[in-house]
């Protein structure tokens, strides 16, 4: 049952991407990353932030090009001015992702009227519809964002992604601005939408429970590069790369780690710090926090390795 | 209560200078020396000047040029600077930087220089004056515009839009327009009375409208002769006075009301 069922909606092949850093500094926001999505299924993707998940599903909405690689959908190039309606994504500070100045009729409106052919009634119907299925009533469509809580808000987000009856849902961090008793209920009915409309999903978070509730299979990444995956969540305890042990018994991500880091940076000496800036470019991702990092580590990149079926892994040791 | 008392009273003097050709009791430019410099009457109301005209209609026809030619100034350089900002902010990269440096060089011209030259080159008439206005006005519509626009651009939304199938210019004019519109119109308000004082100015000093037709300014300058016989400066000067002071507390009000429904 391990074997992927359905046929391979989206593939990503060996995508990278470099950002220049103020300091003209290369800034690795992807290496390398590859997976497959079948239809159906559900990814999740974990990771710390900065490590490049929202980068990816950037990558995989068309929003920006990747340096290297190439994604695929349906087996062919990506072409996103032709897959727009069926690729679509939820973003994460959902009051940032709708004009404050527009009714949510107004906001749900906007990918009907682009997408389909319906008229203004048609399309009238649709948005309530819509509120409906996400869990909010037909009258909403006349309220501004602003008085809407960040859950409700975001659940209007979700149905905007859906009107244009996407296949592919990207999940950019969708439940990160909300209190926890909001999360559950988002995650149900991102659940729920999921069976109910055969969605594919891809949902990007740093929190593991969200993702172990919702996704399929998992995909850990650090650095910019793919640490780890699994084709089957159920084998979560399997796991063994150390940043993903570390995460695991953590129970949850370091949210904050992009100031840690910067601490940890602080006590560093020069030599070090080349030395670790040396192996971000060569060597493992992660080595530098690594308790099992070997000079090797720092020298020699692991490839992301099938270690048993359903299993790859990016670590020397295994 | 008070507050819309403010705004009503402009209102009222806007509307009935617009009126004018009906609420006007006498032909502003029929001169009749026989009556000159006469006292307010039931007949002439703020009485007469030194040709024997009539000043309330002359105020009124005053009135409807002044602020028309204000509005038109302010519209025109409005809507071109809008469009053209929200452009340049929207498209960024060489275009951007094109416009942004035009507007410089066009801004380190002082207006009253601009003005002369243009007067120069096609003559004195209220045309000349509101060209070039024009050429200067639209500036601070456009960086206002583009600056706006540019931290628009990096909100989600506009990602999210673009997502949704949205066409460039169906997000400029559905989710940036909309978005900078609150910002931008206490400055046109603000804007309008710069307008209005520039084209009396002008007026005044014998640039814009040209006699005998009436202009607020350019009655203020007539009575300037006549300083025993105030009524010819006062009605016109008052009314200056008042739409400017109006124009700025609404763009005021305008600001807090908006800035409230930010927060």
């Amino acid at each position: 049952m391990r074997e992927a069922q359905g046929n391979t909606l989206l593939e990503v092949k060996n995508i990278s991407k470099t950002y220049q850093s103020r300091k003209r500094q290369p800034v690795y926001a992807l290496r390398e990353v590859g997976f497959s999505l079948q239809e159906g299924r559900c990814l999740g993707v974990v990771g710390e932030s900065g490590c490049g998940k929202s980068t990816l599903c950037r990558v995989i909405a068309g929003i920006e090009k990747p340096d290297v690689g190439e994604i695929l959908y349906q087996g062919e190039p990506a072409d996103h001015r032709k897959i727009r309606s069926s690729l679509q994504m939820v973003f994460q500070n959902s009051m940032d992702a709708v004009n404050i100045h527009l009714k949510a009729g107004k906001i749900l409106a906007e990918p009907l009227e682009n997408f389909t052919s319906l008229n203004r009634n048609q399309r009238e119907q649709e948005v309530e519809r819509l509120l409906e299925l996400v869990g909010l009533s037909a009258e909403d469509k006349a309220k501004y964002p602003r008085q809407f809580s960040g859950g409700q808000l975001q659940r209007i987000c979700i149905a905007r992604a859906l009107a244009a009856e996407p296949k592919l849902l990207l999940l950019d961090e969708p439940l990160s601005s909300l209190d926890v008793s909001v999360q559950a209920q988002l995650l149900n009915l991102l659940s729920d939408l999921k069976k109910e409309l055969h969605l594919t999903c891809l949902l990007v978070s740093h929190d593991l429970e969200a993702v172990y509730y919702l996704a399929d299979k998992l995909l850990v990444m650090y650095g910019g590069a793919a640490v780890e995956e699994i084709e089957d969540i159920r084998d979560i305890c399997a796991l063994t790369h150390p940043y993903t042990r570390r995460l695991l018994e953590a129970g949850e991500l370091e949210t904050e780690s992009g100031e840690a880091g910067q601490k940890d940076e602080g006590i560093l000496t020069e030599e070090k710090r080349e030395y670790l800036a040396a192996s971000f470019r060569e060597g493992c991702v992660y080595a530098g926090h690594c308790p099992r990092a070997e000079r090797k580590c720092f020298l020699e990149r692991p490839g992301l390795v099938e270690r048993e079926a359903g299993h790859r892994i990016a670590c020397h040791f295994g | 209560m008070k507050r819309k008392f403010f705004l009503l009273l402009p209102a009222l003097l806007v509307l009935i200078c617009l009126l004018a050709p009906v609420l006007a009791p006498w032909d502003p430019n029929k001169a009749d020396p026989t009556i000159k410099f006469a006292k307010m009457s039931a007949s002439h109301w703020l009485g007469t000047d030194y040709l024997g005209r009539d000043i309330f209609s002359r105020v009124l026809w005053g009135g409807r040029r002044t602020m028309g030619y204000a509005a038109l100034v302010t519209a025109a350089s409005a809507v071109f600077g809008t469009c053209l900002g929200m452009l340049s902010g929207f498209t960024g990269g060489v275009f951007d930087s094109v416009v942004m440096k035009g507007s410089d060089i066009l801004r380190s011209f002082p207006g009253i220089v601009l003005v002369l030259i243009v007067v120069s080159v096609r003559g004195v008439g209220i045309g000349s004056v509101c060209l070039a206005m024009l050429l200067v006005r639209w500036i601070w519509y456009a960086r206002m515009a583009r600056n706006l626009t540019r931290a628009e651009m990096g909100r989600t939304a506009i990602l999210a839009s673009r997502l949704s199938g949205s066409s460039w210019l169906k997000i400029l004019r559905r989710h940036i327009f909309i978005s900078i519109l609150p910002e931008m119109l206490p400055v046109l308000s603000l804007d309008f009375g710069g307008a209005l004082l520039a084209i009396s100015g002008y007026s005044f000093l014998g640039l814009g409208i040209l006699p005998p037709d009436a202009e607020w300014g350019m009655m203020i300058n007539d009575g300037r002769n006549y300083m025993e016989h105030p009524g010819m400066m006062l009605w016109p000067g008052l009314c200056v006075v008042f739409i400017v002071i109006s124009v700025n507390l609404l763009g005021d009000r305008l600001r807090d009301k908006l800035e409230v429904r930010r927060s």
